[in-house]
């Protein structure tokens, strides 16, 4: 047990563990992280894949052991506190009030000051001049030979290390509220459609959100280069039939409902119908019939039926091509591909019928990611504190005084020393202008 | 061409100038040299700074307007600025002049790099959707900062090294207990200042860096998570940001908990630069994810 605390306790492992991370990381940017298997197969070779999968480098951050390296992380990160903490605690009182000679003259930054008043009056005008930079004054010895004085601040400097490394806990920890407790997925949602199915990434799981999202328009507007400047879907909630909230969503400005994010990921076309001719070859007759994309529809005076299943933007180099399937009673439906632009390709064929298109109409789909993480507001407050606390941890330092005021015969003698937690050049020169000043204040009033 | 490009070719052979000027004064161990690339510097960076607006106004004038971060020839050029800037504050906070010659060589690096090399877009170009952002902008900004305060942290380690070998017994063996040795400032004539000043003033260049890095990747999170609904994705660039700022990490525990020093802080300075190299270039140029528009 002892062993195990001692292991967690080092900053050893925790240098250790930082380059660990570091260095393991680097497969996942080397690796790409969301190939086939096959993919992997073809470029690492069989021998490769089947490392990697044995590493499970194909998702490594997720890993078992990554995870197992945060963990440790975590475990020495909370040791360490636990050890130290008490220690700081100690080192943010005065433990040891006395102030001799000796002990003053040991520290590394120390004058002596010589002083024309006596005891008293030197001591008010010390206290004056140090009160402004070190507002916790202590007398901790007051007699007719001498004051003892110690001046301090800064003391919550010490303490800033512990918030740096409680907000990293913070962040972890909803990291951790988000993965258990959240979903990120898209939905596709075609213009004046609605659906309340998400499909959550990596796994594919489906997700029915207790009300619908509804795509009024979508809109996209382009540079002259042929770059996207900016698109638009015009989202509605619909939430028992009656809509509840509308927002226009673009790239950085999403929708939020009950937790959800819905952010505008990608958009694209697809096939909302087309318009097309059929000719009877024996008699010459045209009809012309419109078809709704994946909706059955009679030929009127016939007993075919027609459904449009599927459009392909170039077939084998042919161009744009419908996928038609045609259904008579009593017999097999069969389907053609019918070329848009040949009109008199041989095969535009259905049933008894020569098929040419008119029109083929496409509708904008909305491509929406979909995320709820309850854990993102620990996060946010993990990173604000964790970045205070470094500038303070940084630039902030606990620094004392300790001051012997002597009665000296005339007049009376100041020793001073100081000492810091850290940074101490620039403590030094504050140090410097100080007793400058003490010396001044003391001779301007002699 | 168009005058923000002329203005920054012209500063280009500026910042030669100043890197050759501090080369010179180390070389010569003259002050002098020195105090002219100083002010060559200075006149590099406020020439850039012009330069830098004009582009941002003329981006205006197109109908694009955005601010001049968003491709690979403007972060470069934002790049070479953040490390003349960080350098000459250094340079004026602390009167030392010998450092000059790696900031001010990374800079007409990159600068040159930026405009003369055929595979750098240099026009303005527009901004797809995603990256119309003020968090994005401040991304920018914070993580160039931090990498600026690196690069120059990287010629102060490698200072470090350099004076350490050239009076190898006054070296402080990256050990806290030979700490306070007073070395001969002089050293063997070169105007470095000795290897504790140089130490010092590298930990107060990697807080620095540190303290902005951390901004820069959290400011990025916000970002994607308000364009892409992630604030982390483990994207090649996010993950080496973090990896760089995990370099950084431990090299400030070894210091301030194991009382590392001297020559292990330098090259740990020097691994930790090489780290935020690769997170600019090397990921634009072999890896691929969300930031590949850079390569652009
Ligand atoms: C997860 C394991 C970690 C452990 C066990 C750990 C432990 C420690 C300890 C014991 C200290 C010294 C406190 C003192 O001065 O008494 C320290 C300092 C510090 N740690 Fe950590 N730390 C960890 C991770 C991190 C991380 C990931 C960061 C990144 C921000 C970090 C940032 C700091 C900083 C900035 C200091 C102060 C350095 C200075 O005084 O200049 N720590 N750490």
């Amino acid at each position: 047990m002892q062993k195990v605390y001692n292991f967690f306790a080092s900053i050893k492992l925790t240098v250790v563990l930082l380059l660990v991370l570091a260095a393991t990381s680097i497969f996942g940017t080397v690796i790409p992280q969301d190939w086939q298997p096959f993919q992997y197969q073809q470029h690492f070779g069989d021998l490769g894949y089947r490392l990697i999968r044995f590493f499970s480098l194909t998702d490594m951050y997720h890993s078992w052991w990554f995870q197992l390296l945060l963990s440790f992380l975590v475990v020495n990160l909370l040791v360490c506190t636990f050890k130290r903490l008490p220690k700081t605690m100690k080192l943010m009182r005065i433990t040891n009030p006395t102030i001799s000679r000796e002990r003053i003259e040991k520290m590394r930054i120390h004058e002596s000051i010589k002083s024309q008043l006596s005891l008293d009056a030197t001591l008010e005008r010390v206290t004056e001049t140090i009160k402004k930079g070190f507002p916790r004054l202590h007398v901790v010895h007051s007699d007719d030979t001498f004051k003892g004085l110690i001046a301090e601040k800064g003391r919550y400097s010490r303490f800033a290390v512990y918030v740096v490394h409680f907000s990293i806990l913070l962040v972890f920890a909803g990291a951790l509220i988000g993965s258990f407790t959240g979903f990120n997925g898209f939905m596709n949602i075609n213009e004046g459609a609605d659906s309340n199915v998400v499909v959550t990434f990596g796994k594919r799981k489906m997700i029915e959100l207790p009300f619908k999202v509804r795509c009024d328009r979508f809109l996209v507007s382009f540079y002259k280069t042929g770059q996207p400047k900016d698109y638009v879907s015009k989202l509605s909630i619909i939430r028992d039939g009656r809509v509840v909230e509308r927002k226009d969503v673009r790239v950085n400005d999403p929708l939020r409902y009950q937790g959800i994010s819905f952010f505008q990921a990608n958009y694209g076309t697809n096939l909302k119908g087309a318009d097309i001719t059929l000719v009877d070859p024996k008699t010459g007759k045209r009809l012309k019939v419109k078809l709704p994309y994946r909706d059955v529809v009679k030929i009127p005076g016939t007993l075919f039926r027609l459904e449009l299943v599927d459009f392909k933007e170039n077939l084998s180099g042919f161009g744009p091509a419908l996928g038609v399937m045609i259904f008579k009673k009593g017999s097999d439906p069969t389907g053609s591909w019918i070329l848009v632009n040949f009109p008199n390709f041989h095969g535009n064929l259905l049933g008894p019928y020569k098929v040419s298109v008119d029109s083929v109409q496409k509708r904008y789909y909305t491509g929406l990611q979909v995320k709820k993480d309850p854990g993102v507001w620990v996060v946010w407050l993990g990173c604000t504190l964790l970045l205070i606390a470094i500038a303070l941890t940084f630039y902030t330092s606990h620094r004392r005084l300790w001051i012997r005021i002597e009665a000296a015969n005339p007049g009376s003698v100041v020793h001073i020393a100081g000492n810091c937690s850290k940074n101490r050049g620039a403590f030094k020169k504050e140090f410097e202008t100080l007793t400058r000043d003490i010396r001044e204040s003391l001779k301007k009033a002699g | 061409m168009i005058l923000n490009s002329l203005i920054l070719s012209i500063v280009t052979f500026v910042y030669m100038g100043a890197a050759v000027l501090y080369l010179a004064s180390i070389t010569f161990k003259k002050e002098f040299f020195a105090r002219i690339g100083s002010v060559v510097l200075l006149i590099g960076w406020l020439g850039q700074s012009v330069g830098i607006i004009l582009r941002w106004v003329e981006s205006y004038k197109l109908g694009i307007g955005h601010a001049p971060l968003s491709n690979l020839y403007e972060s470069l050029v934002f790049g070479a600025w953040a490390i003349a800037l960080i350098y000459l504050i250094l340079e004026w906070r602390t009167k030392v002049r010998s450092l000059g010659v790696f900031p001010a060589a990374c800079a007409f690096l990159a600068m040159a790099y930026a405009s003369f090399s055929k595979s750098v877009e240099s026009a303005i170009q527009p901004l797809v959707p995603a990256l119309k952002s003020n968090w994005l902008i401040a991304h920018v900004i914070t993580c160039f900062l931090g990498y600026a305060a690196f690069a120059v942290s990287c010629g102060i380690s490698i200072a470090y090294l350099i004076k350490a070998r050239n009076n190898p017994s006054r070296e402080a063996a990256g050990n806290k207990n030979k700490r306070g040795r007073k070395p001969d400032g002089a050293g063997r004539g070169i105007v470095l200042p000795d290897i504790h000043t140089l130490d010092e003033l590298n930990y107060q260049t990697i807080m620095f860096g540190f303290l902005l890095l951390t901004v820069g990747i959290i400011t990025g999170s916000v970002w994607a998570n308000k364009a892409w609904g992630n604030y982390w994705s483990w994207d090649p660039k996010e993950t080496w940001s973090l990896i760089t700022w995990l370099v950084y990490a431990a090299l400030l525990h070894t210091r301030a908990v194991r009382g590392w020093r001297g020559k292990k802080i330098a090259w740990f300075g020097i691994i930790g630069f090489a780290c935020v190299l690769f997170t600019y270039f090397g990921v634009n140029f072999w890896l691929s994810g969300l930031h590949s528009y850079a390569t652009k």
